[in-house]
């Protein structure tokens, strides 16, 4: 076995990757090997470098940018939740105009109806000169009738 | 929903801008693939049935993001077997006298695909499997390029440990 198969195997057990059998072999060789000691060394001390890093700041410019980008996505959605079906907008439009066209018609109906029935009677249009010809025993009856 | 939303951003927004930040290495590409990042998340998040990955899911897009971006900015050659560290970036580290500010330069001199498993380890202590999951490797790659990148930064770190 190599420096290099067993570097390998140091580099799997820094990440807890090694199986038993890997680390026995691996501790075995460690004892008697300085160099591989060192190698050892140096990744754990890189990882502790590593590790004493905090996570970098995010500039106010990044926050701006990704949250408007947000809100313009956001009202975008808000203004498509209005717009209607198509099927809808054949109905909804002519609906309250045919609804209110109706209404108007039955309104105009009840105005009218009363005005229509006292208009004089056609009898009633005709002149004196007319009525004088009728024989009086017909005027007689039409007066029963009236 | 922007209202729960909000909340997840302003609860991991400083690790994934963390995790962007060590991958590229530059403050306003970082905030560009955080910001994309999180845009992502927002329009695709209802097809995330499992609250349990949430964590896994919001990295692997953080990570596409990120490149998606780094690819914009330059282009990657192959993958050198041998070579671990980014021609791009020289080290400085006559310039930095800090452990601590040395091994994040280090870090940062790394390639990418080196990079992005040795952050999702040792800064995020993500799983070898979540790993897997967020690069969309094998775990015997992500196995693999951890290795070699921490024996490229032994190597380099080794005579500041001394």
């Amino acid at each position: 076995m190599t420096h290099l198969h067993f570097q390998e195997l140091i580099s799997l057990h820094v990440d807890n990757e090694i199986t038993d059998t890997q680390s026995a072999e691996l501790f075995a060789h460690l004892a008697a090997c300085d160099g591989c000691r060192k190698f050892l060394r140096t990744i754990i001390r890189i990882r502790s470098h590593v590790a004493s890093q905090e996570l970098a700041e995010v500039s106010q410019t990044l926050d701006r940018r990704v949250l408007e980008f947000l809100n313009r996505t956001t009202a975008h959605e808000t203004k498509r939740e209005w717009i209607a079906p198509f099927w809808w907008t054949r109905i909804i439009i002519p609906l309250p105009a045919a609804a209110s066209l109706a209404l108007l018609i039955i309104i105009g109906s009840l105005l009218v109806s009363p005005i229509l029935v006292s208009q004089k009677s056609p009898q009633q249009r005709i002149s004196a000169e007319e009525i004088a010809k009728v024989p009086p025993e017909i005027r007689k009856q039409l007066d029963m009738y009236r | 929903m922007p209202n729960a939303f909000e909340e997840i951003y302003h609860r991991y927004k400083r690790h994934i801008y963390t995790f962007c930040l060590k991958l590229t290495g530059n403050q306003f590409l970082a905030e560009d693939a955080t910001h994309d990042c999180f845009m992502k998340m927002y329009q695709n998040i209802n097809t995330l049935s499992d609250p349990s990955v949430l964590r896994s899911w919001m990295y692997t897009i953080a990570r596409n993001q990120t490149y998606k971006i780094l690819k914009k900015e330059r282009t990657n050659g192959r993958l050198e077997e041998d070579s671990v560290w980014s021609p791009d970036t020289p080290l400085s580290l006559a310039e930095s006298r800090e452990t601590s500010r040395i091994v994040s330069e280090c870090i940062e001199a790394l390639k990418p695909e080196y990079k992005e498993v040795l952050i999702l380890r040792e800064y995020e202590q993500r799983s070898y499997a979540e790993i897997t999951a967020i690069t969309g490797d094998t775990e015997s790659s992500v196995k693999s390029r951890l290795f070699k990148a921490r024996r490229a930064l032994a190597e380099k770190l080794e005579p500041y440990f001394e």
